[in-house]
Parts: C-alpha cells; sequence; structure tokens
C-alpha cells in the first residue's frame, strides 16, 4: 500500500495509480472513476472516497455508521478485512449462509459482520457526514462491438509485461492457455532470465498437468522447476470463517501460496493467469443460445446454479434448490434477479452471446482473486485482468473467441506463432486437497 | 435483424460438440427439449431424422461430427434413432432399458424423472474427466454423511468406497 498526501486529500492506493494526482481528485469528485487495476481509499475532513476497479481486485472494506461518524482512514477503511476492528460487532449469519448455498461464492453486498460492507466491483462509494453513497459503473460491457484489431492487443499487452516485469518474478504453469500464453510471451520478450517458472504436481492426481506442462515448456524453450504440493495446508484461519477449500480445482492461490513459501520466492513478484480472457463455462452458454436463443431469465438461473465450487448440474432450473443445502429460496431468488439484472445492463452491447457469455465474469473474478489480495507476503499481479486487455477481449464479436470447438481463440489470434500444445489437452485442473477438513490434525 | 442473422449465422461455427442426444424424430426431441434439456444444457439435441437442431449450420456440423468424430460422447433414446446412421464414437450411453424398467417394471425398477434422466446423462458426459483426474469420492463417502435429511436409504453405497 502506498500514501500520498495531495492538497488535503490523504491517499492510499494498492495497484497502479491510473493517471495524476491531480487528475484522480478531479476525476472522482465528479463521480468519474479513472480506469486501471488498482483499489484507493481517499479521505479529508469529513468525507472520503473509496475506489475499486473493474474485478474489485484491491477490495476494500468500511464500517458503517450513522451516527458520530469521524473519520479515520485506519479505522473505518481498510483493504485488508482483518485489519477492521470488529468490537461490538455481530456476525451476519445470512452471509454465511449465502456462501455456503453456492459453494464458497457470494453475489449479494452481504459480508461477514453486519455493519462492515465491501465496496463492490467497479464502484466509488462516497461517504459524508456518517452517510455513504454509492456509484456504480458499468464500464466492461461497452456499448458496441470492438474492431479486430489483434496486433494492437498483442503490442499493448506485451508493453504492459514489459512495464511491469521486475528482476525477480515468478510464473506458474498449469498446462492451460492463460499461464502458456503468458510463458509464450516472457520468452518472446527475452525476459525468462528474471522469471523462475514453477509448475505444482500431486501424487495423488492422476490429471495429465505434468505432461502438457513438460511439451509446453519444450516447446517454448524454458525450463520449469515442479513442485510436489500434497497438502497446501491452511493458509487462513478457520476460526476468522475465511475460505477454505477442500480441493483446488478453480481456485489455486493457497497451493501457490505454499509452493513460494517452500522455496523462499516470497521477494518474488509472483504473475498468475487469472483470469484470462474473460470465458467462464462458455461451452453451455453456447450451447443453450445454439438450440432456445437469448433467455435472460433462464440464463440467470444458469449462473447461480453453477457458480461457486460445487459446480452443480448445469441447469436452467430453479430446481436445484431442492438439493441445495443449506437453502433459502429468497436468496436464490435475489441472486437470480442480480444475474438478470446483470444482463439487463449490458442490453446495449449488440452481441448478444457475449452478454451472455461475461454476464458472470465480474462476480467470478472478485471472488477468484479475493485471496490473492488479501496475501501481505508476497505480491501477485494478474496481467490479463488489465484494463484494456480484458476490455478488448470481452467486446470483440463473438465469433472470433472460438475455433474449431476450441476456446480462448484470442491467444492464437493474437500470438500465431505459438505452440497449439495448451489446446490439445480438456481443462482437467490439478486437484490438490488446500485442507482437509475431515483430517482432525 | 441484421445482427440476429449473423448471430445465427456464426453460433453454428463457434459452437463446440462434444455430447449429443439422439432422439428418433421431430416430436421426440421436442419432448426432450421441452423436459429435460432444461436440467442438463451441455448437450446439442439431435433428431435421427435430421429436424433438429434447427439451425442448418449447426444441423450440417453435428451430423458431420456423427460421422466422423470419435470423441463424442453420444446418448441415444430409442435405438432406432441410430439405425440409419453410421456412427463413428464408441462412447454411447443407451438409456431404453432404463426406461423400459420404469415403464414396464422388472423385478428392479427404476422410477426415472426428467431430472433423474438429466443427471444420468450429465454422469455418463463426465467419465471421461474423472476416469483422467482427481476426485475425493473416497473422503467423501467414509467421513461425511448423506447431506440430504431423507437420504438414509443411501447409507449402504458408503461400503462400495471402503
Amino acid at each position: 500500500m502506498i500514501e500520498i498526501e495531495y492538497k488535503n486529500w490523504n491517499i492510499k492506493y494498492r495497484g497502479n495509480f491510473p493517471c495524476s494526482t491531480e487528475q484522480f481528485v478531479s476525476d472522482i469528485e465528479q463521480g468519474k472513476k479513472p480506469q486501471g487495476v488498482y483499489g484507493a481509499i481517499c479521505s479529508r475532513d469529513d468525507e472520503m472516497f473509496l475506489v475499486t476497479d473493474h474485478f474489485g481486485s484491491y477490495p476494500i472494506w468500511y464500517k458503517s455508521q450513522q451516527e458520530n461518524f469521524l473519520i479515520s482512514v485506519n479505522q473505518q477503511a481498510s483493504f485488508y478485512f482483518y485489519d477492521l476492528p470488529k468490537q461490538n460487532l455481530s456476525r451476519n449469519e445470512q452471509f454465511f449462509f449465502e456462501r455456503d448455498m453456492l459453494g464458497g461464492f457470494t453475489v449479494s453486498n452481504r459480508t461477514q459482520y453486519n455493519d462492515i460492507k465491501r465496496v463492490q466491483p467497479d464502484c466509488i462509494v462516497h461517504i459524508k457526514n456518517g452517510v455513504d453513497s454509492i456509484k456504480q459503473f458499468q464500464s466492461l460491457m461497452n456499448d458496441k462491438i470492438t474492431t479486430e484489431n489483434f496486433v494492437e492487443l498483442r503490442d499493448n499487452f506485451e508493453k504492459y509485461i514489459i512495464d511491469k516485469c521486475s528482476d525477480k518474478n515468478v510464473l506458474f504453469l498449469s498446462g492451460g492457455k492463460d499461464s502458456a500464453t503468458l510463458a509464450h510471451i516472457i520468452k518472446k520478450l527475452n525476459l525468462q532470465d528474471k522469471f523462475k517458472f514453477i509448475s505444482l504436481w500431486s501424487a495423488k492426481s492422476k490429471t495429465n498437468e505434468k505432461e502438457a506442462v513438460t511439451r509446453i515448456a519444450e516447446a517454448i524453450g524454458i525450463e520449469v522447476q515442479f513442485v510436489q504440493i500434497e497438502y497446501s495446508g491452511k493458509i487462513f484461519d478457520q476460526k476468522t470463517n475465511e475460505q477454505l477449500f477442500d480441493f483446488w480445482i478453480e481456485n489455486s492461490y493457497s497451493a501457490k501460496k505454499k509452493a513460494i513459501q517452500i522455496l523462499g520466492l516470497q521477494d518474488h513478484l509472483c504473475w498468475s493467469g487469472e483470469v484470462g480472457v474473460g470465458n467462464m463455462q462458455s461451452r453451455f452458454v453456447l450451447q443453450y443460445f445454439a438450440q432456445k436463443g437469448y433467455n435472460i431469465e433462464d440464463m440467470a438461473k444458469f449462473h447461480v446454479n453453477i457458480c461457486g465450487s460445487y459446480r452443480r448440474l448445469c441447469s436452467v432450473t430453479s430446481e436445484p434448490l431442492a438439493y441445495m443445502n443449506p437453502v433459502s429460496p429468497d436468496i436464490y431468488q435475489e441472486c437470480v434477479d442480480y444475474f438478470k439484472n446483470q444482463l439487463e445492463t449490458f442490453e446495449e452491447h449488440p452481441d448478444r452471446i457475449n452478454r451472455l457469455l461475461f454476464c458472470r465474469l465480474k462476480d467470478e473474478s472478485c471472488f477468484r482473486l479475493y485471496p490473492y489480495s488479501q496475501d501481505r507476503e508476497i505480491e501477485w499481479i494478474h496481467p490479463y485482468i488489465e484494463y484494456n486487455f480484458i476490455n478488448t477481449c470481452i467486446n470483440l464479436p463473438s465469433s472470433v473467441k472460438f475455433y474449431n470447438n476450441k476456446d480462448k481463440n484470442i491467444y492464437r489470434a493474437s500470438w500465431p506463432e505459438m505452440t497449439n500444445i495448451p489446446w490439445e489437452y480438456a481443462k482437467s485442473g490439478l486437484g490438490i486437497p488446500a485442507h482437509s477438513k475431515y483430517n482432525t490434525d | 435483424m441484421q445482427k440476429v442473422d449473423l448471430e445465427y449465422q456464426h453460433i453454428a461455427n463457434i459452437t463446440p460438440i462434444k455430447n449429443i442426444v439422439i432422439c428418433k424424430n421431430k416430436e421426440s426431441t421436442e419432448y426432450f427439449l421441452e423436459n429435460v434439456y432444461q436440467h442438463f444444457i451441455d448437450c446439442i439435441v439431435v433428431s435421427a431424422d435430421k429436424t433438429y437442431p434447427l439451425n442448418p449450420s449447426l444441423n450440417s456440423k453435428v451430423f458431420d461430427a456423427l460421422e466422423n468424430d470419435n470423441t463424442l460422447n453420444l446418448i441415444v433414446i430409442n435405438a432406432d434413432s441410430i439405425n440409419n446412421l453410421n456412427i463413428k464414437t464408441q462412447k454411447i450411453l443407451l438409456l431404453d432399458d432404463i426406461f423400459l424398467s420404469a415403464w414396464r417394471p422388472l423385478p428392479y425398477r427404476l422410477k426415472i424423472t426428467p431430472q433423474e434422466t438429466a443427471l444420468l446423462i450429465s454422469s455418463f458426459c463426465k467419465q471421461t474427466p474423472q476416469i483422467k483426474g482427481e476426485t475425493n469420492v473416497t473422503e467423501i463417502f467414509n467421513k461425511q454423511k448423506p447431506s440430504r435429511v431423507d437420504d438414509e436409504q443411501s447409507n449402504w453405497i458408503k461400503g462400495l468406497f471402503v
């Protein structure tokens, strides 16, 4: 976190400050949000602005008090959930209920404690005299389709990687398309000497990621160090009710963290492939659209049914409710309405397939990036979430995003010389128990 | 109008074909789409008489895949559906006998609902990644109780995963 003073403003921020301080203050005072990957807490006298980026990748929590609101940045708003004083706060049971119901995922604005709020992605919260007002932006989905210009996309992204590269970096390779593309770019830019390429494996796992990574590394011309991890261990204290994953498949933060600790690389900048070009469960959406057309109601239910760690049956009905435990029909409906509203706000975007493909992107990204954001020991970077890159990817015509039954064609269109090996393997997901709650140790 | 037409054309090009459910004719396909598909959307529903999929490009792509793709998961409802097709894949789930057991009960009867049919299809389609991938089923069956309150009847399953 970096702290700066400007006129009578105190500004604390994480990530990349998006413009000059003068411009930033001017913009947020006018209710505009400079785009970038950052979170910022700006305070003076009796008011405060809290700003998060399009994925809330540096989340901010704040205490809501209707009376006697005295601005004290250190006490009233924080980038780290644990830093907020929680004396006399009551546990918000509905938050835990929703999270259990959706498998570690929440789509509502609930937080773990009553009276603590989280600034939602792409929002500015303005607190004045103890009262907060929220301005929500909808910046990622544009009102027109982006012109295909893969050369520009490639050049801008490569420039971003050069800018962000430090002297000591780590890149995790999973055998997938996102991390392989990053490795390819790093090699292409001749930055490989500044990187340690690491891949995780488990003797318990039967997935073929080790084979895929070995082949990809050979094709690109880099050396990979394999790190064996059987249990990544407890990262968060269970008493704080933080997220624990019995198995990590999609969210691999805890295992990566363990690997960094084992290798003693805490002083390295650690690169992840989150969240790629933003496609999530695209096959289901495409198949449904091809056969049933554009149906907001059904797709909203689908996104609730499929979100979180449970990955329940891909149904477009509310019938999975009968199999959820715990379950609240009211909270379920609230979540369905949330995604319906999301789709409605995308209506100006002409490509309806894009609207469906990225309906859950903001929420899923927020969910995936959260554990990285709370790590104070290691500095993480997720280059694919850079605003211009992800914004372009989302708004390109859906027709260029898939090719020959395979997704993430944007990588191949932008870096056509890259190896095709990652596309030969079905997505598997290395299964390493992050923490076994069944074990008593 | 132009916008819709463009989407209609390119959706066939970008829709991946991995799981296909084949029914015998237009009526049975429409019945499946109306009653079962909504519980499992990870498939393309096809009519053996080629009336479905309705999108001509997708229709052509699907029948081409049936004849040439040996990695497809094919779910067949009514074995007559594939009599006149040259199917390439050997990963086939024929549901007829399960439906017969419900319709004309043998000593053991499976009362199968549309939702349970969807679950069966889903399980079949997930087989390949589960065989290749890691699962935690042993831990689940040995250390967890059935999660539903009315599932005491399911306790017997535990013995299979000792």
